[in-house]
């Protein structure tokens, strides 16, 4: 009863990840609407993606209250970057091809080359910090400047055409035009975008959206994180393996036939840097010191 | 952290890099993305996904993998 409790409730707060997502990335596509496609899928639709990890990882550290629940932040980060390189792309090639959109899709070589690069190189940083016996706050700034340096290169070298294209297609509209439902309807359907965006979108809206969207996102993640606890305890599971099994809700737009490979290839480089770092930073800070029980500003890893 | 969580993540950072390097020549190396690459992507994940399970069920072939990975991941002294 207890795992089949905890079950629910885990894919009751995916389904809520899920769902904020979509506001979250249709806010932050509004926002970004100025930068190519290869820059936004690295920065703006990367932290909409990687915000549900990202409170998933902090909030397990606050709230399950061990150092040993970092593990809990690896695996999530982990188990996203994997699942995001290989399912997501996947499938979307599949689907493509399935339906007879297009026959093949073809990715820049140099966005697969510097981005695939920048990840490569972030994994490695990664293990590098972590090979240590201690982190510090400075390992979470320097995770995060190396992202910092990536996306200056990013902007640098934006050019106005770069990606993903399909040999067949065109465009996909972003915003199809129809009968908005009402905003308790959207409410109950966890469609953020109509309850903010009821005319025409605007920056506005589209910050309340997505800040909005970022609440919900992280109180689901609280639900989440007990549920995995306790299911963890049920089954006698390590929560860093039983974390990797959850699928990352991703926002759905990602899975649209013209971003695939090159924007999720972005969308894993940012959150190894950013994620990690920031947990690094907030959580080995002083700040952090009187939640956390820790004794001095160093967090043992071993 | 408890020693079985630094086998855990030191396997899981090798895991990452492996699969992240597998999936970048899968990318870089074909002119087009087709049905193949796609199935290729998904074995790499159910290969990903079994060794998990049977790391988490204690198999022993999953252990002397694990093992192999960790090895490849450098440890403070």
């Amino acid at each position: 009863m207890v795992i089949l409790s905890a079950l629910f409730a885990i894919t009751l707060a995916m389904l809520i990840i899920w769902r904020s997502s979509d506001g979250f990335e249709v806010a932050s596509g509004y926002l970004g609407r100025n930068l190519t496609d290869g820059v936004r899928g690295a920065t703006i639709n990367a932290v909409g993606s990687s915000i549900p990890e990202l409170f998933t990882t902090l909030f397990s550290l606050m709230l399950l209250g061990e150092v040993d629940n970092f593990a809990f932040g690896i695996g999530t980060t982990a188990g996203s970057a994997i699942f995001n390189g290989m399912i997501i792309p996947a499938v979307v090639i599949i689907a493509v091809i399935g339906y007879g959109i297009a026959h093949k899709v073809k990715v820049s070589k140099k966005v697969i080359l510097r981005d695939g690069i920048g990840l490569i190189i972030a994994e490695l940083i990664l293990i590098y910090m972590v090979s240590g016996n201690h982190l510090t706050w400075m390992h979470g700034l320097g995770l995060m400047f190396t992202y910092v340096v990536y996306v200056a290169y990013m902007f640098s070298t934006m050019k106005t055409k770069e990606g993903v294209v399909l040999t067949t297609i065109e465009e996909v509209k972003e915003y199809p035009v129809g009968r908005k439902p009402t905003i308790v309807k959207s409410l109950l359907l966890l469609d953020f975008e109509h309850v903010f965006i009821r005319k025409q979108i605007n920056t506005l809206n589209a910050w309340m959206l997505l800040l909005f969207s970022m609440l919900v996102i992280g109180l689901a993640c609280i639900v989440l994180i007990h549920s995995c606890e306790l299911l963890s305890g049920e089954m006698g599971l390590p929560l860093i393996l039983l974390r990797l099994f959850w699928l990352q809700p991703q926002p759905v737009s990602q899975t649209r036939f013209y971003l695939t490979v090159m924007r999720l290839q972005g969308t894993m480089t940012m959150p190894l840097l950013t994620r990690l770092g920031a947990i690094f930073l907030i959580f080995a800070s002083p700040l952090a010191f009187h939640c956390l029980h820790l004794r001095s500003s160093m967090v043992p890893l071993a | 952290m408890t020693s079985e969580t630094v086998a855990n993540v030191a396997e899981l950072q090798a895991s990452l890099v492996l699969l992240t390097v597998a999936a970048f020549l899968i990318y870089y190396f074909n002119a087009g993305l087709r049905k193949v690459h796609a199935y290729l992507l998904l074995g790499l994940y159910v290969v990903f996904i079994g060794f998990i399970f049977g790391k988490a069920y204690s198999f022993e072939w999953a252990i002397r993998l694990g093992e192999v990975l960790a090895s490849w991941v450098p440890t403070a002294a």
